[in-house]
């Protein structure tokens, strides 16, 4: 395979200042919602003594799994040996490093005492998920930023072994970050051994996806050439990674209906939830899952650039919704102090709580995905992050094409 | 950068070992004690000497602990409150109450889940929050299984009225029952117990569950207290009888 | 390369002006403005004078987590300690704390009468 040049983007169009200057302005919409927060306390967000985690903790185990899903991408070329997908190596990996950073921001903004940062730092807790994560988010970034490091050294040995520290270790990151909800023995709608699998499952999709919308997007506005079968190959793949967050919601779901104990709990999701059984059945299942991996796995869809692009927009919005329906409706639920008996108190035991995204909620999530979008543009500007072409070489004698392995 | 591998396994050896020093150390200063096999303090509650609209206990430990109250109802702070309950599906049932605090549990899944143990057992049994320490990430509300615990989400102004001898509380932390630990520590009984016993009804009992010839053991003696969700395997020290 | 030596020798220079401004202070007896506190009320306190300026802030640490973690009572060593015989604020502790520009977080908890 002829060796990959990469360079710098040009970088003085008007599309791309139009571009950094709209995401800098989204992504001070962070600064500006974690400030009113750390001053004014959590009363200007929706989250409450009932619902103590809300859309920030959403955006962050939203962002992590995408971090997974764009290190594992790129570590297909250099670890899984698929050759084909080298030149994104190195976007992928900045991405991933870029979405982790972000991650962490989204988490420790949202703490109360934000300014106590270094505390974790001087008191693990090996008991406390958050304590072990908080290792594994950091010894996670610093390998993925090492990986990237030896990509760009073009250092094969190195961005092998990195490559695959930071695959191992992104599973420990998924498995924990499914752990922080899946542990919580005392609400059924976290207390699920599924959970780790299942947020790997959904970061590599979601990561499959964001990859297919910025690949398509970048070489589309620097008028790079760029194999259409990358598009088509990544969406089938994408396809195949929705059939399996299928498999777990399904397997979950039906496992948790079963028990008597479980009845009230699995039928608020799926049935009495209100907007949540909404989101669920509409939002994650149909326009999520569903129709993603038809349109991905159809052999019409699946060959078109702008039906893998739809359905790669819907996975991305659908994955999102997973997030927030992994984090909300277990608090909603009220705790049963006594099962069998109907209890209630000023302190609303016994009552469905109440969560709606607030003002400074959402300019948290927005300015979160600004900060990514401005650091995305502004790396791929300052260093050769990107192919100068990407195109699959078809050998005659194997006569199939490159993306159809 | 051309690491070799005998210059990498050096490298990596120390950066492990460099690693551990910190969890050890924690493990070895910083970390919380178990609760001693020694004192156990905790609570024996009789739901049926507890009048439905009876909140002395409430009262009192909100005069105590100036326990901050917000307007709004999803936000306000409770370290104490009054459960009222009734069977379910039993036509006309009688309400019965009974007042909710920290368990003060054995296993307690708030000290697990804390990142940075700022919720931890004291020695004889107190679970405690250091709101020094507490970053605010709310796991341990997630993780109670009794809702004892509640986030400060505005700032506080201490009051001019408030008790003196116990501090306020800043914005962004967590908070709950402390076992009224400031006035246990001087031998007398939590402001809510003592209110209880002012009224006359005397439903909270309050001592040391190891000591057999204190009160509440005595009551635990009886086979007539129970803990609330016991399944669970927290072991609470609070327990209730005429449930 | 003498020119960089230079600047590197007056950039010490002017960093270690402070010090040795109190330093010579001190060994001069000239007052450097620092404010002087008023007497306690007690006959003496847990510690002497120049040992808690320099070390008040680790002892109160200390005596908070072994009176938070481990029920001991601070006693004298404790904020009510000082109190008892400094019995307010603005005479004692902030008077130090703004002369320096500290701005401990305690007083957004712990009740000592300004």
């Amino acid at each position: 395979m002829a060796k990959i040049k990469y360079t710098r983007i040009g970088g003085d169009s008007g599309a791309y200042y139009g571009f950094m200057i709209v995401s800098a302005l989204v992504a001070a919409l962070l600064p500006i919602a974690a400030l009113t927060l750390y001053v004014n306390g959590h009363q200007v967000t929706g989250m409450t003594n009932q619902v103590p985690w809300g859309m920030p903790i959403v955006m962050a185990i939203y962002l992590i799994g995408a971090s997974a899903g764009s290190l594992v991408l790129s570590a297909m070329s250099t670890v899984f040996g698929k050759t084909e997908y080298k030149p994104f190596a190195r976007l992928a990996s900045l991405l991933a490093v870029l979405l982790i950073v972000a991650a962490l921001m989204a988490i420790i903004l949202d703490w109360g005492r934000p300014d106590r940062i270094l505390v974790p730092f001087f008191h693990f807790q090996p008991r406390s998920m958050f304590s072990l994560n908080a290792i594994l988010y950091n010894t996670y970034m610093a390998i993925g930023f090492l990986y990237l490091v030896a990509l760009f050294q073009e250092n094969d040995l190195w961005s092998k072994r990195l490559g695959l520290a930071a695959v191992i270790i992104a599973v420990g990151v998924h498995s924990g970050t499914g752990a922080i909800f899946g542990f919580v023995y005392v609400r059924e709608l976290y207390n699920s051994p599924l959970l780790p699998p299942s947020f790997i499952a959904a970061a590599l999709s979601s990561g499959t996806a964001l990859m297919i919308i910025i690949l398509h997007h970048t070489f589309g506005a620097t008028g790079r050439p760029f194999d259409q079968r990358y598009i088509t190959g990544l969406g089938r793949l994408m396809g195949l990674f929705i059939l399996v967050v299928l498999y777990f919601i399904f397997i979950e779901n039906v496992t948790r209906s079963y028990a008597p104990k479980n009845y009230e709990a699995a039928s608020f999701l799926l049935l009495h939830g209100g907007k949540y059984t909404f989101y669920f059945w509409g939002g994650l299942i149909l326009m999520g899952l569903v129709v993603p991996a038809a349109l991905a796995l159809n052999s019409v869809t699946g060959s078109s650039v702008r039906w893998i692009l739809a359905a790669a927009w819907m996975q991305l919005i659908g994955v999102l919704m997973e997030r927030y329906l992994i984090v909300i409706p277990a608090q909603i639920l009220p705790l049963e102090l006594l099962p069998g008996m109907e209890i209630t108190s000023d302190f609303m035991d016994g009552q469905y709580a109440h969560y709606s995204v607030s003002l400074v909620e959402w300019m948290y999530a927005l300015g979160l995905f600004g900060v990514v979008a401005f650091g995305y543009g502004l790396a791929i500007r300052l260093w050769p992050m990107l192919p100068e072409e990407a195109l699959i070489n078809d050998t005659p004698s194997a006569g199939a094409d490159g993306a159809a392995n | 950068m051309d690491f070799d591998r005998r210059g990498f396994l050096k490298l990596g050896a120390v950066a492990a070992a460099g690693t551990a020093i910190g969890p050890v150390a924690a493990a070895v200063t910083g970390q919380s004690p178990a609760a001693a096999a020694g004192k156990r303090l905790g609570m024996v509650i009789d739901a049926d000497k507890c009048p439905t609209d009876c909140t002395a206990c409430v009262d009192a430990c909100r005069k105590e602990n100036n326990v901050p109250r917000f307007t709004e109802p999803e936000l306000d702070m409770h370290w104490i409150r009054k459960i009222k309950f009734h069977p379910k599906g039993v036509e006309g049932a009688q309400e019965r109450s009974f007042p909710a605090m920290c368990f003060h549990c054995e296993n307690p899944p708030c000290a697990h889940v804390c990142p940075v143990a700022a919720t931890f057992i004291r020695p004889d049994g107190i679970v405690q929050v250091d709101k020094h320490r507490c970053i605010g990430c709310r796991y341990c509300i997630v993780a109670c299984p009794y809702k004892a615990r509640s986030f400060v989400s505005k700032p506080v102004e201490p009051a001019e009225d408030g008790n003196p001898n116990v501090p306020s509380r800043t914005h962004g932390v967590v908070e709950k029952c402390t076992l009224c630990a400031h006035r246990v520590d001087e031998g007398k009984e939590p402001a809510c117990v003592e209110a209880c016993r002012a009224t006359g009804q005397e439903a909270m009992v309050f001592g040391d569950l190891h000591d057999q010839a204190s009160a509440a053991a005595e009551l635990l003696r009886t086979g007539r207290a129970r803990q609330l969700r016991a399944d669970l395997g927290c072991q609470p020290g609070v327990y209730y009888m005429g449930l | 390369m003498n020119k960089g030596i230079a600047a590197v020798i007056i950039f010490l220079a002017v960093l270690a002006l402070p010090l040795v401004y109190n330093v010579g202070a001190s060994v001069t007896g000239v007052s450097t403005g620092a404010p002087a506190l008023t007497e306690g009320k007690g006959l003496k306190c847990v510690k002497d004078g120049s040992w808690m300026k320099r070390n008040h802030m680790t002892l109160l640490k200390h005596v908070r987590e072994d009176s938070v973690r481990q029920g001991v009572l601070a006693g004298d060593s404790g904020l009510r300690g000082c109190i008892a015989c400094h019995p307010k604020r603005g005479e004692f502790c902030d008077k130090c704390h703004s002369y320096v520009g500290a701005s401990p977080e305690c007083w957004r908890c712990h009740y000592y009468p300004v």
